[in-house]
């Protein structure tokens, strides 16, 4: 049991994760703003997989820690309206070309040595897991059985419901401003709509934490790119796989119960302004291009609704878990880049220990540390 | 629960996706009391019709609720496209007929 204050800027997966752990650890005493809903950004714009397949190894070990800890929320919290919308469909990484079937080797040994499991399929062995998927256009893919997909509302909605019964307080439409600083100490958060008092602070805050940090005269280096995503009108339930290309960034998969396929495309154009959320034709073309070459089936289904999204990523592709270089009672999160959804719960738990303990106690975050990124 | 509550059929509002009055209220007093939240949380305005038949339904319950004027409470994002449309028609035309070709596009 601890009193301490702890306020949580930033309400998206990450943000809720966090407070979840914290609460697990005895903190009750917890606040979460966030600008807008609770949910808001990046944490309710993606396809929703968890992944385990990463280039680099450190990632692939945090998210299939991550990835568990997402896979234990349905037994861990008793008191919730539903059930956490989450299905193990497993994960397909299809390859287009020779020199990405090559790419699907290395990828391989990682996700051997990280989580146990993955092995390459051949086209016709990836027809059985994705019976729609155009076989005549793919070289092969390699198959996560672990991966999975949730729906992202359903869980904020499950988290805001807990963190209510539990007496937490939850600060929708009311963004960070500044903060009031004493020595080495953050003290206050100031909010548009009043002033909150701290003895710990974690910011959270996706593409916003850059400059919330300028705000306490520290440098984060984070640029931002946009993602888009369409949905399709609801059909018969029968595709459980997420699908993932190797040769671009295209996401497929279907969401349940209602059976609508839901496709994304990130990665398209950085340097655009970064906080644009308005979706573009020209991306909706090119999830149609992918959609029909790889699942012709679905090409004549209805898309719905289009929309974008826009996430935040280190210089390195590494995230930012860490202590402040500067303030003794301040950590930040960010820069999960496409990730986030994955990475969110083992970085929930990692702040969390963090701001407990000092230091984390199953999560190495060495390599997640601000120090890295050494400024003149 | 009297014989003849248990007995009041459900007040779909949502007809797309089958929301009933009562999951909104529910949702409301459960806190998601802005329409961005209420959206995500019950999926209203999120259907074949992208709204346009429940959204009013949807803004007095809350207006009612919430004592608030529609114009306070505003419309939810709007997203493209606004009708329907087969995801075919955005893809390149020689995918598309390359894919009809071969058969693997059936009009059926």
């Amino acid at each position: 049991m601890s009193d301490e204050r702890i306020v949580i800027v930033g309400g998206g997966l990450v943000g809720l994760f966090t407070a979840y752990h914290l609460l697990k650890l005895g903190y009750r005493d917890i606040t979460i703003i966030d600008r807008k809903y609770i949910g808001y950004g990046a944490s309710n714009r993606g396809t929703g997989g968890l992944l385990h397949i990463f280039e680099d190894e450190d990632l692939a070990k945090l998210a299939c820690l991550s990835v568990n800890i997402w896979k234990k929320l349905d037994e861990e919290i008793v008191e919730k309206p539903r059930p956490v919308p989450l299905r193990t469909g497993g994960h397909l990484h299809v390859a287009t070309s020779k020199e990405g079937l090559n790419k699907l080797d290395k990828l391989k040994k990682i996700l051997r040595r990280t989580c146990g499991v993955g092995e390459i399929l051949t086209p016709p062995e990836v027809k059985e897991k994705a019976p729609i998927i155009d076989e005549d256009e793919i070289y092969g893919a390699l198959y996560d059985p672990l991966g999975s997909k949730v729906l992202q509302p359903g869980v904020v909605r499950i988290f805001e419901f807990y963190f209510k019964l539990k007496g937490l307080k939850l600060m929708k439409y009311n963004p960070a401003k500044n903060f009031k600083v004493e020595g080495s100490r953050v003290k206050t958060v100031i909010t548009e709509h009043g002033e909150i008092e701290a003895d710990k602070v974690v910011i959270t805050a996706g593409a916003f934490t850059k400059d919330l940090a300028c705000k306490l005269d520290e440098r984060i280096p984070l640029c931002t790119f946009r993602g888009e995503e369409a949905l399709t009108e609801g059909i018969h339930y029968e595709f459980e796989p997420f699908v993932t290309f190797v040769e671009n960034n295209f996401e497929f998969t279907q969401t349940w119960p209602r059976g609508e396929f839901i496709m994304g495309i990130s990665n398209t154009g950085i340097g655009e302004p970064a906080y644009d959320l308005r979706a573009s034709l020209s991306v909706l073309e090119k999830i149609a291009e992918y959609t029909c070459r790889y699942f012709p089936k679905i090409c004549l289904v209805n898309v719905l609704r289009q929309w974008a999204g826009v996430v935040d990523v280190t210089p390195d592709n590494i995230p930012i878990i860490s202590k402040s270089g500067k303030y003794e009672n301040l950590w930040y999160a960010a820069g999960f880049g496409t990730r986030g959804i994955t990475l969110s719960a083992g970085a929930g738990k990692a702040l969390a220990e963090m701001v407990a303990y000092g230091s984390t106690k199953t999560i190495s975050t060495e390599k997640f540390s601000i120090e890295r990124f050494a400024f003149e | 629960m009297s014989k003849e509550q248990a007995k009041k059929p459900p007040r779909i509002v949502c007809r797309c996706n089958d929301v009933t009055e009562e999951e909104i209220i529910k949702a409301i007093k459960a806190g998601f009391d802005d329409i961005e939240s209420l959206k995500r949380a019950t999926g209203v305005t999120t259907g074949y019709c992208q709204g346009k038949t429940c959204i009013y339904v949807v803004l007095g319950i809350m207006a009612k609720m919430l004592n608030k004027d529609i114009d306070e409470i505003g419309l939810p994002r709007t997203r493209v496209p606004l009708q329907p449309v087969p995801l075919g028609v955005f893809a390149p035309p020689e995918v598309l007929m390359e894919k009809i070709e071969k058969g693997k596009v059936k009009f059926s």
